[in-house]
């Protein structure tokens, strides 16, 4: 499954013609560590794939709260959803998120950027492992927006986010 | 306030403490309100926390998956394969967020294979778990056997959720009670607290328009009765003052005036009609308000029968005094829209009428006598323009000596001719210029007027002019009328100043200014000499050069009565202290030879002229003097009247 993406991802970045050495250099980080990519899809098909070093390379964010699955008070840091996608995309876009063990979610892309939600890459300043919500976990400013603690944003922290697909 | 003060003022006003009490209340209300609906929410927000099955369902799951792909792979080396890799890694990452409470409930059970679950991770992550050992059947096994037992807390906490989830529902209504029951508590204080206040409004607006002492409403109740007037057909006020209240005040005592106003109140409250208003306004001024058919005469029985009663029973000191009362009534006439304001102002009037004509009595706001009030405040109020602008002016009335038939000297006597009222009697704008403080104004251009005009005329004719007391009073007297005698160039000896013996009567201060006056060779003259006191020590202390008789001793010479014998004997003494004797008010032959039988020196009167303007002196002195001249020497009959024509005659012509 994981080399069928990233065959696909090649093949679309060669089509494109653009922007082809740093996809290459990841894609050599990301078999050393292990993790899958991100995957970005728009309609089915493959629009880029990064690893937690692109991600790493994008606009970073960082939030400080606490979680249901953190007592303490945690530092995440990662892209916006808007770094990823182009601060140009429809808001009213779809996004289905899935993780490596095949849990979905979805949201628009207002309801990310307007809830200040990050993929976050690194917990505590350490790239997120596998063993560890790795490669992305999306978080949203719970301590700083009280407003936010609910079902309907726990249940869009999606970890081990493996896919974003738009429709 | 200190602490210790606001305590002691909410205990001695029951009011203010019941106010505070009820405000302390609806506080600690509304703040416990606070705090349980603050509760209520963050109880709903935990009620939608984390849902402990869905985690173990996905556990479970995640475990049955990683046996399927440890039984792919038998044989060979488990840590080898990617897939068994990532699915380790999806199982730690599930381990740090799987929960072992249930809301605030433990779940040791959920504990226990929470802990297995990491132990069985741990065990495969040292390799220590080989697939092709004959232990990997037990290890697959182990990996179902744990599968089942996140399967089965699933389902438990699916069970204990339900639990929690009542005894929050639970929790959230009894919170939800006590919001509603402290909710409804505000509501009833709310109103308890608006009808207090609203009582206590009423009380409050009672008192304000209630007179303390008598128990009538007081002024600022007349103006919720005149809004209450309406379309009454008719309104009459009787406006009611005690004579001399100040009098029985400071004679008798406040408590005494005190009786007198309630037992003054006690009789309108039993006088007055069902529907009639009895007011106390203020000090000893009440007031009745009569509304409907007949208001006005219906008002003025009730008054009369007041007054007669008051008259007959108010003795504030029975032994000796009796009080009265003024009363003025007024109505709006029948027809014309009510201006209540006008209707008070005219029972004004009529209660100063009442005054004015001496007290004790009830008058009626008649037209003529509003018409006369109009007349008199326009006077005042046209008074002081008109001096300066040439409506005031200066006629003369010759004084003759009855000795010689000549002209000696003009009284000088003020007109005023009112552009739109025509003529007005000196003895009417006189008495108003000294009630609105224009006397020494009007005195003052009396007396440059005279000066001026008497400059004109020949020498040896002199010019008299009245000063009132006022101008007695002036220290600037002496100075302004050597000023104005240099100014016109009028010798002193020129000039007579005519003074009432009222004017002596107010002391040293006038007679000193009088002798500086006569210092400077100005004349004086007693005027009215009769009407007053008449008393001899102004004769004694003080020379004047002239005493006129007053014109009522003139006009009674002719009856049979002591006037002969009084203006004989004034006669006398003014020959003896050196004075002129000056007959006012000579308007026949008769009163000139009588005059003259008595010993008058000099006469005044429209037997020889009217006062007359200044244009007409120099006419009349010119041919007066004239015919005076060809019927030289010219005796006035004293017995003979046709003499007295004649010389009449001589005089007009």
């Amino acid at each position: 499954m994981a080399r069928i993406n990233r065959r696909n991802a090649l093949l679309t970045l060669l089509a494109s013609g653009a922007c082809t050495i740093l996809p290459l250099r990841n894609l050599a980080q990301a078999q050393t560590t292990d993790l899958p990519p991100l995957t970005v899809r728009k309609d089915g098909d493959v629009v880029s794939e990064l690893t937690q070093s692109d991600l790493a390379a994008l606009p970073q964010h960082t939030i400080l709260t606490k979680t249901p699955w953190h007592d303490q008070p945690t530092r995440f840091t990662g892209p916006s959803i808007d770094d990823i996608l182009g601060a140009d995309v429809d808001p009213s876009t779809d996004l289905f998120l899935t993780a490596v063990n095949d849990y979905v979610a979805t949201g628009t892309v207002a309801f990310f950027r307007e809830n200040g939600a990050i993929l976050a890459i690194k917990e505590n300043d350490a790239f997120l492992t596998i063993d560890n919500k790795g490669p992305v976990f999306i978080v949203f400013p719970f301590t700083d927006r009280p407003e936010l603690s609910n079902q309907k944003h726990y249940s869009r922290c999606v970890w081990q986010l493996v896919e974003i697909e738009t429709a | 306030m200190t602490a210790n003060g606001f305590a002691r003022r909410l205990t001695r006003d029951k009011f203010v403490g019941l106010i505070f009490l009820t405000a302390l209340i609806i506080t600690i209300q509304a703040v416990a309100n606070y705090v349980l609906v603050r509760r209520y929410q963050s109880e709903i927000m935990k009620a939608a926390s984390y849902d402990t099955t869905f985690d173990f369902t996905r556990s479970e799951v995640e475990i049955l998956r990683l046996r399927d792909l440890v039984s792919e792979h038998e044989g060979s080396d488990v840590l080898s394969s990617p897939a068994i890799h990532m699915q380790i890694g999806v199982l730690k990452t599930r381990l740090k967020t799987l929960p072992s409470h249930i809301g605030p409930r433990p779940f040791p059970r959920a504990k226990a294979a929470i802990d297995k679950l990491e132990a069985t991770l741990s065990l495969i992550a040292q390799g220590s778990v080989e697939p092709n050992l004959p232990g990997s059947t037990n290890w697959r096994n182990t990996l179902e056997k744990l599968a089942r037992e996140h399967g089965r807390i699933a389902m438990l906490a699916n069970v204990i959720q339900g639990e929690v989830i009542e005894e929050r529902q639970q929790s959230l209504a009894r919170l939800m009670s006590y919001v509603s029951m402290f909710t409804l508590g505000l509501a009833v204080l709310g109103v308890a607290l608006s009808v207090v206040l609203f009582s206590q409004k009423r009380r409050l607006t009672r008192q304000a328009s209630t007179d303390g002492l008598t128990g009538l409403s007081n002024r600022a109740a007349l103006k919720a009765m005149i809004a209450s007037i309406g379309n009454a057909k008719e309104v009459a006020f009787a406006a009611i003052d005690i004579d001399r209240f100040k009098e029985i005040n400071d004679l008798n005592g406040h408590a005494a005036g005190d009786e007198v106003l309630r037992s003054l109140s006690a009789l309108l409250v039993s006088a007055k009609g069902k529907k009639d208003r009895a007011l106390r306004l203020g000090g000893d001024e009440f007031a009745i308000l009569s509304m409907g058919d007949d208001a006005q005469s219906r008002l003025i029985g009730i008054c009369e029968r007041v007054e007669r009663e008051f008259q007959q029973h108010c003795a504030y000191h029975p032994e000796t005094e009796r009080s009265s009362l003024s009363i003025g009534i007024a109505s709006s006439s029948t027809g014309c829209a009510i201006d209540i304001e006008t209707v008070m102002l005219n029972a004004d009037v009529a209660l100063y009428e009442a005054k004015r004509t001496g007290r004790g009595r009830v008058v009626v706001a008649s037209d003529a006598l509003l018409r006369r009030s109009a007349d008199r405040k326009r006077l005042v109020r046209d008074l002081a323009p008109a001096i300066g602008n040439g409506q005031m002016f200066c006629v003369y009335q010759p004084i003759v000596d009855l000795s010689t038939g000549r002209v000696q000297s003009f009284e000088s006597l003020l007109r005023w001719n009112h552009p739109d009222l025509g003529s007005v009697a000196p003895d009417i704008f006189i008495p108003l210029a000294e009630e609105e403080g224009e006397i020494l104004r009007l005195g003052g251009f009396v007396l440059e007027r005279a000066i001026e005009e008497a400059a004109c005329w020949p020498d040896e004719i002199s010019v008299s002019v009245n000063v009132s007391a006022m101008q007695l009073y002036d220290p600037l007297l002496v100075e302004t009328v050597g000023a104005l005698l240099r100014q016109y160039g009028l010798s002193p000896a020129r000039l007579t100043l005519e003074i009432t013996e009222s004017v002596l009567m107010r002391g040293n201060h006038s007679l000193k200014i009088i002798r500086a006056l006569q210092e400077m060779g100005i004349a004086i003259s007693l005027d009215d000499f009769g009407t007053g006191y008449a008393s001899m020590s102004y004769l004694r202390d003080q020379t004047f050069d002239t005493i006129k008789i007053d014109k009522s001793f003139v006009s009674a010479l002719a009856s049979p009565c002591n006037a002969q014998a009084i203006v004989r004997a004034i006669c006398g003494l003014g020959r003896n202290i050196g004075a002129d004797i000056v007959a006012e008010g000579i308007e026949t032959s008769e009163h000139l030879s009588l005059a003259i039988d008595a010993g008058c020196s000099h006469g005044q009167g429209f037997f020889f002229a009217k006062p007359m303007r200044q244009p007409d002196v120099e006419t009349f002195l010119a041919s007066a003097w004239f015919d005076f001249t060809k019927q030289e020497p010219h005796e006035p009959a004293r017995t003979d009247t046709d003499g007295a024509k004649r010389s009449r005659a001589a005089y007009a012509a």
